[in-house]
């Protein structure tokens, strides 16, 4: 173009005249603008306010200090979250039961009662559960933001996340993520350069989250009493290790080099009023409502559909009869060979010979594609399709008891095995709606939901296969 | 004696003498107010003694090793500091003309909030948008933004809070985004708040702004913490030379950001002596570089751009190096 050419040409001829390059010739005359006009306006008295939130950095990034000090903080911040959270948790768990019964009761029997009763509720119920931990948890995030202390959590794990190509920033949405993924990908937008921002956010679905506690709990407790916190840990460490690879993976293939510098400003301490920690904490949980609420809606209802057609002839006689414990106040139990029957069981049925070589059953094919939505529901379509009691124990032992031949002698590694594949496929529909909106890439969400799911295949793969050679 | 920034020992000062690497870090490094001649103190270095965090025009900034090392320092010896002052400074009287205010006498006014971060930014959106009739939250490609819409003497004002940035280069998307949000929304009004405990790198940003050629109105926030540290301002004598009033605010307690809005609405309404244009004074070979750009510039065909109004800006911008505002052009 000729106007670049003229450009190019004016700044290589300043850049002869001058020792500086034109650019900085620029940078200087705009800062010898502003010198020149505060010379004559400004007057200073010498006392700086960063004295104070210097004093206040001798203590929190101190050499030995800052990273214990750090990891209480976090521990801190989820004790509260899910202890003093538990409360209401609990609240809202038995006020949609209640809410779910006496639907139930009111409503006339037929497709749209169970639509509400066996779809909706349970489905948004079982996700808007979790509001208080992520109220809570958004209250502390809010309050450290607002501090100044996160620019210096990043400030002190930087190095450490820098081997993996990573940001200090990156480090407090991946400990949110233990929690919930969903605030993790909000949280990253703190991260100022694309590449960083993007790259936390695939990496984010490995951490193992709160829902998926459920779903080790029950196999755990069945088939390895005597390993328990071994087999966990192994667990969120499989979790960490893929989401550090993957960061180095996806740094080297799918960006180019040119890093942005690690620039950060760190902010002097200050108390943030009450006001406006609530006011931020607001504006995090609103977004959270506004973008989980129709996902999570949308998504239960054709789960929901999927379980539920066709009502053949054959097992509608059993539903009937099942319907008799209505007067007692419980819900409508879906009958196992209904599940079966349905266009979720035809289709975990007919996908099985993809997960039989991972020694998965159809019916942990069935309970992988109902837990798409949120993974705590794996533990509840495997209880019904094993027809077990509730507990996690009966559901665990119902399932050990009806092992085809072949696992028999395979089971603990077949629970090994599913427990991987839970922990790394698929992020629920919620982490990848924000995604989608954060990321502002179908492309990207796509990418990281075939990625996850990929990885999650190949290495339970792996641990089965593998693992049958010695057992 | 020249040392490498990442070698100065903690608590010693030094000034910087030269700044490597590429044209695209020495400009983000600038912004931050690592420029030669400005003096430079080592705070600390992180656990693993990587990065590290200097004190450079009053802010604590953070940078790894790698970077420091590009940035070449001789130590000041102890009792010589020099409050960090920039060696070369030229005055700062600009030429300057009236400035045209975009129809006047409207009644809806867009006001786009641009500032650095951490500056308080939000905290006067907040403050503003508090009898909000509407706020939106949108997370976009890749910023996320956030509007208000309330009514002050007859009028109807829309606020836009854009993302903090620390210039208005092409350096990252955010500051993409903000650049292009003031050239093709054409807000009637530019808020730029300000961290009045960082003046002088608060101000680049404003600088940047002159060059656009656009309206402006300053907050000057956290002015009580300004007050605290026994600084002084003779602000109307600061917003005559830039030809921008200044408001001081203290947004987190909603002090001064009606009178904040109340100037804006006399500046619509031309009522506001202090608006004119001033054009920050470059080096005399720049100054013909940019003179000679913008006639060019001002017969080129550009479909969303007034091109005439903003003619320095993209001069300057040329010269930089950056071209990416070509792009605007067929």
């Amino acid at each position: 173009m000729e106007l670049e050419e003229k450009a190019r040409t004016s700044i290589a001829h300043i850049d002869n005249l001058f020792t500086e390059s034109t650019s900085d010739l620029i940078t200087d005359d705009k800062y010898g603008f502003i010198e020149g006009a505060l010379i004559e306006t400004l007057v200073q008295g010498g006392q700086k306010k960063h004295d104070i939130s210097r004093r206040i950095d001798n203590v929190l990034t101190h050499n030995v200090f800052s990273l214990p000090l750090f990891f209480s903080i976090i521990l801190l911040v989820f004790y509260f979250t899910f202890s003093i959270g538990g409360y209401p948790v609990a609240w809202l768990e038995s006020l949609f039961d209640l809410a779910n019964g006496g639907l139930a009761r009111l409503l006339p029997e037929g497709i749209f009662r169970d639509l509400v009763t066996q779809g909706i509720i349970p489905g948004v119920g079982a996700v808007a559960v979790f509001l208080p931990n992520i109220i809570i948890l958004f209250l502390f995030i809010s309050f450290l933001e607002d501090t100044g202390y996160m620019a210096r959590t990043a400030f002190i794990v930087d190095r450490i996340m820098h081997r993996a190509g990573l940001h200090g920033k990156s480090f407090i949405p991946l400990l949110i993520g233990f929690g919930c993924n969903v605030p993790a990908i909000m949280a990253t937008r703190t991260i100022e350069d694309r590449r960083n921002r993007l790259l936390t956010m695939s990496i984010i679905p490995f951490v193992s989250c709160s829902a998926r506690l459920p779903v080790y709990v029950l196999f755990i407790s069945a088939f390895f009493s005597s390993w328990k916190p071994l087999v966990l840990f192994s667990l969120y460490l499989t979790g960490i290790i893929m989401a550090w690879l993957t960061a180095i993976l996806f740094g080297k293939l799918l960006f180019n080099k040119t890093e942005t510098p690690f620039v950060m400003e760190l902010p002097p301490y200050r108390l943030p009023t009450p006001k406006a920690i609530f006011q931020h904490m607001w504006f995090k949980t609103w977004y959270f409502i506004k973008k989980m609420g129709g996902v999570i809606l949308f998504a239960s209802v054709i789960i929901w559909a999927l379980g539920y057609f066709p009502t053949g002839i054959e097992y509608s006689g059993k539903i009937t009869e099942h319907e008799e414990v209505i007067p007692d106040g419980n819900v409508p139990v879906r009958e196992p060979v209904q599940i079966e029957n349905s266009y979720i069981g035809r289709l975990g049925k007919w996908i099985h010979p993809i997960f039989k070589p991972l020694g998965f059953d159809w019916k942990m094919s069935v309970s992988i594609l109902t837990g798409l939505p949120a993974k705590e529901i794996i533990v509840s379509t495997l209880g019904v399709l094993y027809q077990a009691d509730d507990g996690f124990e009966a559901k665990g032992n119902a399932f050990k008891g009806s092992e085809e031949e072949i696992f028999k002698d395979r089971s603990m590694l077949r629970a090994f095995s599913f427990m991987i594949f839970t922990l790394l496929y698929f992020p629920c529909i919620g982490t990848l709606a924000v995604m989608r909106k954060e990321s502002g890439s179908l492309r990207w969400t796509l990418l990281t939901l075939g990625y996850t799911t990929l990885v999650a295949w190949i290495t339970s793969f792996l641990i089965f296969q593998g693992g049958s050679i010695f057992v | 004696m020249l040392i490498k920034l990442s070698d100065l020992k903690k608590g010693d000062r030094g000034r910087i003498e030269r700044v490597a690497g590429d044209e695209r870090f020495r400009k983000r490094i600038a912004e931050l107010g690592f420029v030669t001649g400005v003096e430079v103190e080592s705070i600390r270095k992180a656990p693993f003694k990587d990065p590290g965090a200097y004190l450079v025009k009053g802010a604590h900034i953070s940078l790894r090793n790698t970077e420091a090392r590009k940035i070449e320092v001789t130590i000041t010896p102890k009792g010589q500091e020099d409050n960090g002052k920039n060696s070369k400074f030229i005055s700062s009287h600009g030429s300057s003309r009236k400035m045209d205010i975009p129809s006047p006498g409207k009644k809806v006014i867009e006001i786009a909030l641009v500032g650095n971060p951490n500056c308080g930014k939000t905290s006067v959106f907040n403050y503003a948008s508090k009898s909000r009739e509407k706020v939106a939250n949108y997370s976009g490609v890749t910023v996320s933004m956030k509007e208000a819409s309330f009514y002050m003497d007859g009028y109807h004002l829309r606020l836009v809070d854009l993302p903090g940035t620390y210039s208005l280069s092409a350096h990252s998307p955010e500051e993409e985004y903000v650049r292009e949000y003031l050239m093709k929304k054409n807000p009637d009004i530019v808020l730029n708040v300000l961290d009045s405990t960082k003046l002088e790198r608060n101000l680049y940003l404003t600088t940047q702004l002159i060059d656009m050629n656009v309206p402006v109105v300053v907050a000057l926030n956290m002015y009580d913490e300004f007050r605290n540290q026994k600084d002084y301002l003779k602000y109307d004598k600061l917003g005559n030379m830039l030809g921008i009033p200044f408001v001081p605010t203290i947004a987190k307690k909603g002090r001064g950001i009606s009178a904040l809005f109340k100037k804006i609405i006399q500046v619509i309404e031309q009522k506001e002596e202090s608006v004119r244009q001033v054009n920050i004074p470059y080096n005399v070979e720049i100054e013909r570089a940019i003179n000679s750009l913008q006639d060019q510039l001002q017969k080129m065909p550009a479909a969303e751009i007034n091109v005439v109004r903003y003619s320095r800006y993209y001069a300057v911008k040329l010269l930089e190096g950056d071209f990416t505002v070509l792009d605007n052009f067929s």
